[in-house]
């Protein structure tokens, strides 16, 4: 893996939480865009914990679906990190996933993503 | 109904241990074994009614803001809000219970830490299940929390100072679990200086006081010196130790209070009443003073555990309950005759209740990985004194004999064999084991002492008060030799080990270069070189995990002290260091290996079918798993069918298992814990091997991306093990269980019909002995039938308390996924002949 800054690192993985005096990073965890990359088939939650964040099967690092124009890089070592409730609208390799598990208690079932209490009834 | 000989007979026929158990025990347990909610989440997801508890992290919270401009230093800081929350959270006094206290302000809360760590707080703004209502209230208390320790909490203060690779590798979820925090994990505890009845809470807080002054005075004598610098920071810890054992004496004064009151102004019962004022006596008693008798006993143990919940977010219970708590049972019972047996049980019966109930707000891992418990309270029975005589007492069976009364699924017991032990006590551990519970756990005490002599050279009246740390691994309690925390951390999915072989190193479930960069598997020309590649992926992996541990472990005193954990310590207490500070402890750390076996078999499949038959080659292989087989269903079965599999007493394939086990346990020895001890390795699994089903690829056993991963640390594939328990048996006993690793799983199903009477009992002895005789350090037995177990699935509600063994724990069946379950009855049941 390259070598990244500790803040390149920090925003890509979300590690630090959010930073004090960031008011507005706390409510942002409550919005829910209309198509968020949790929603897609290319989302994987990190098997770590269930707090938000996830890489892109399709797209890596160093891009980013949040900027317009976004960035999309197909080719690199790793996969791109996002929050379940990032605004994919932007992204163009959005596919929506089909939900099976619909009340979350499938321990380990690709659609975990059941967890984020704001998907829940999406 | 009227208990008969007749219903209970019948029942036994049906083998319904969970009705039986329900009109055996007596109104009161009754009572407070269906008063009691359970917590351990149920697949994934915490069951219904219970919430999250705001209390606490709203006290914590406006402490923290209070003290935010005091001059304090972190560890007298970190304790103030300790008091603080003791001092004020919400207590209550369950009908008919003798034993009091609890972490939440309600019995169907779960608590919150948010100091922990933010990615946690996270966690619980997500939860969609547990958050009180009115939710806009709760979201709105609830961001003001997560807001303010954002940046503050642990495991933010620790990160920066970690190494980002690493740290990023292991929050992917992929290769580990855990976290590198001195308070979130499993503590030890310094049994031999806190419960032995020669000091408590007062002892050491007069102790306390003699060392201050004199480190005080020591300070501020003409002199300077790099020994009188440091006493400052050592005055700081003893305050900070002080002031939290003040507050836990004042939080039991509030229970007794509390007893007092109800008792003298509203309970009518006049045996409740002597009850409540009993639990006064008890509670104005300890924990500032020794116990005095059973009850007090008890109540100390649960007052230190709760305490040390405050503290830290706990994931297990080392505890040897029957040790430390006979002495008064005897006592009680045998001696001064206070107490009838029956008395006694519903004590016994009771402190595995309260055990039961506690809970901690944890990660996903955590709740996936522990299906339908809260943590491994795994208990240790049995074994030997430091001198080496048995150490079974009357309180060995009175718990065995609460177990079956109670049937909790959490503590569970471990039961440390040794020659010595009478028959009367292995018949109550097989009691246990043919009522299917799941536990004991069988564990060959003289092959796990020598272990730990050999591994961290504890000395033998040290390793002899060993107790089950975690799940499975051994650790003394005693001043040196007891590790305080053992940071989860140190898990490796090791069936990532082989897959990364295949991928040289890249992990393509979660998009990472994780694993070394090995050459492409297909230039791989002999077994040899293949097996090169493995050994250097294992060393990639396991530096991996243990390396954020040992950082951890450096971190934690200054940046996360356990002012309280630290007050029950010996080596604390007298050196004024932080419990976590390596300088003062042995080193007793391990990798716990999750999904081990899947290697073993991948390996031989490899080595038999591309390198002796050179049916296949590596390309192809390498093609098929990246494909997860698809398009090769043929040529998966040959790989499932016609490749050897470990547990058959087959060297083809046992030899590989040494093979492997003697490389790690090299590498061991080359990895140093900041003690500079050695980190053996572990086989196990709790319910890691369905938490990693969809994280692990397809792999060369077989297996598909999705299947549930091998059960054990050295089970067979569940149904692979074809040739009977004896064949399983001497598989495993080809393992050192001293030098290959710290204690190994094995998981096995018996036939219920088979272990009925007289006869099972001596069908069951006898495979004891040719398991103790083989040297095999562990053994676990579930004893429920399929039938009972699918007619669980089909109605749940019928079998509330029917338990299992799932890893190193045992679980309800109907608390665990449905994936869970069906690798539970998968599993070969064995005929003992
Ligand atoms: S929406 Fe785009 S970035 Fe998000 S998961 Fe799907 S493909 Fe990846």
């Amino acid at each position: 893996m390259a070598r990244m800054s500790r803040d390149e690192y920090a925003k890509a993985s979300g590690v630090f939480g959010v930073k004090p005096g960031a008011g507005s990073a706390v409510e942002d965890l409550d919005k829910v865009p209309e198509r968020p990359c949790g929603l897609c088939k290319h989302c994987l939650e990190v098997a770590w914990s269930s707090d938000g964040r996830g890489s892109c099967n399709v797209l890596k690092e160093g891009s980013d679906i949040t900027c317009d124009p976004p960035v999309f890089v197909l080719e690199g070592k790793n996969g791109y990190m996002m929050r379940l409730l990032t605004d994919a609208s932007r992204c163009t390799y959005y596919e929506r996933n089909e939900f099976i598990d619909k009340d979350g208690f499938e321990c380990s079932d690709p659609v975990f993503r059941r967890f984020i209490r704001q998907l829940r009834d999406k | 109904m009227a208990v008969t000989a007749e219903s209970l007979k019948e029942l036994e026929k049906k083998q319904a241990w969970w009705w039986i158990a329900e009109k055996k025990r007596s109104r009161r347990l009754d009572y407070l074994r269906k008063a009691v909610w359970k917590k351990g989440a149920i697949g994934g997801l915490y069951p219904a009614g219970l919430i999250v508890d705001l209390e606490r992290p709203v006290l914590q919270t406006e402490k923290a803001r209070e003290l935010e401009s005091s001059a304090d230093p972190y560890v007298i800081k970190f304790a103030k809000i300790l008091a603080h929350v003791l001092d004020n959270k919400t207590i209550f006094i369950t009908d008919h219970s003798q034993l009091v206290g609890y972490l939440g302000s309600t019995p169907n809360t779960i608590t919150w830490d948010p100091s922990l760590a933010s990615i946690l707080n996270h966690e619980v703004i997500n939860d969609p299940q547990c958050l009180p209502e009115p939710l806009d209230d709760s979201l709105r208390t609830i961001k003001d929390i997560v807001n303010y320790w954002a940046g503050k909490s642990d495991l933010d203060k620790i990160l920066p100072y970690m190494d980002l690779d690493d740290s990023m590798k292991i929050l992917s979820g992929a290769i580990g679990w855990g976290v590198p925090l001195a308070r979130g994990g499993y503590s030890g505890k310094d049994y031999e200086y806190i419960m032995t009845g020669k000091r408590a809470f007062e002892d050491i807080i007069a102790e306390l006081d003699r060392r201050i002054d004199d480190a005080y005075a020591k300070a501020h004598e003409p002199s300077a010196s790099k020994e009188i610098s440091n006493l400052y920071d050592k005055i700081n810890n003893w305050e900070a130790m002080k002031i939290t054992l003040e507050a836990g004496i004042r939080y039991a004064k509030r229970y007794a209070r509390l007893a007092r009151i109800i008792a003298e102004n509203f309970e009518t019962d006049p045996a409740r009443r002597e009850e409540l004022l009993k639990i006064a006596r008890t509670c104005e008693h300890v924990p500032a003073k020794p116990p005095r008798d059973l009850q007090e006993s008890l109540q100390y143990d649960l007052f230190i555990q709760l305490f040390s919940r405050n503290e830290a977010i706990e994931g297990a219970w080392p505890a040897r309950p029957d040790y430390y708590h006979g002495p008064y049972y005897e006592k009680d019972v045998n001696v001064d005759r206070v107490l009838t047996e029956e008395e006694a049980l519903d004590l016994v019966g009771e402190f595995l209740i309260r055990a039961y109930e506690v809970s901690q707000y944890k990660p996903k891992w955590s709740r996936e990985g522990l299906q339908g418990i809260e943590g491994t309270w795994v208990w240790t029975l049995g074994g030997v004194k430091p001198d080496g005589s048995d150490a079974c007492n009357g309180m060995t069976i009175a718990l065995l004999k609460a177990a079956r009364l109670v049937r909790v699924s959490n503590p569970t017991f471990a039961f440390r064999w040794h020659p010595k032990v009478s028959d009367e006590v292995m018949r109550e551990c097989f009691e246990c084991i043919r009522q299917g519970l799941g536990y004991p756990s069988m564990r060959n005490d003289p092959v796990l002492v020598a272990n730990a002599m050999h591994w961290h050279g504890h000395p033998i009246e040290e390793a002899r008060t060993w107790v089950h740390q975690a799940c499975m691994s051994p650790a003394p309690t005693t001043k040196h030799g007891f590790q305080p925390m053992r940071m989860a951390n140190a898990t490796a999915n090791t069936a990532k080990i082989i897959e990364y072989v295949f991928t040289s190193g890249y992990d393509n479930i979660v998009n990472m270069q994780i694993g070394a960069e090995t050459p492409p598997v297909e230039t791989f020309k002999s077994y040899e070189e293949f097996f090169q590649a493995w050994v250097t992926q294992m060393k990639h992996v396991f530096s991996l995990v243990v390396r954020p541990v040992n950082r951890g472990r450096m971190l934690a005193p200054t940046l996360t002290p356990r002012p309280f954990l630290s007050a029950v310590s010996e080596r604390s207490v007298e050196s004024g260091l932080d419990v976590n500070d390596p300088s003062i402890s042995r080193g007793n750390a391990w990798i716990t290996a999750f999904t081990w076996v899947e290697n073993i078999d991948s390996l031989a499949a490899v080595k038999k079918l591309v390198f002796d038959e050179k049916k296949y080659t590596l390309a192809e292989l390498k093609e098929a798993l990246a494909n997860n087989w698809e398009g090769r269903e043929e040529m998966r079965l040959d790989f499932v069918r016609n490749a050897p599999k470990w547990g058959n007493d087959d060297d083809y394939v046992d030899s590989i298992m040494l093979d492997c086990l003697r490389e790690a346990a090299k590498f061991s020895r080359e990895l140093k814990c900041p003690s500079g001890n050695s980190w053996p390795i572990l086989p196990e699994n709790v319910s890691g091997n369905i938490h990693y089903a969809n994280v692990v690829g397809a792999l060369p056993n077989g297996r598909r991306l999705g299947d549930a991963l091998y059960d054990g640390g050295i089970s067979p594939g569940p149904g692979l093990d074809k040739k009977g328990p004896t064949a399983v048996l001497n598989s495993c006993a080809k393992i050192d269980h001293i030098t290959h690793g710290r204690a190994f799983l094995l998981n096995q199903r018996l036939s219920p019909t088979q272990m009925a009477g007289e006869k099972g009992y001596q069908l069951c002895k006898a495979y004891m002995k040719t398991w103790a005789d083989l040297g095999i350090d562990h053994v676990q037995f579930n004893c429920v039938s399929d039938e009972t177990l699918r007619a669980a699935q089909r109605d749940p509600e019928k079998y509330p308390e029917l338990i299992v063994r799932v890893a190193g724990y045992s679980a309800h069946f109907v608390d665990i996924s449905r994936k869970t379950q069906d690798n539970i009855i998968q599993r070969t049941v064995q005929g003992l002949a």
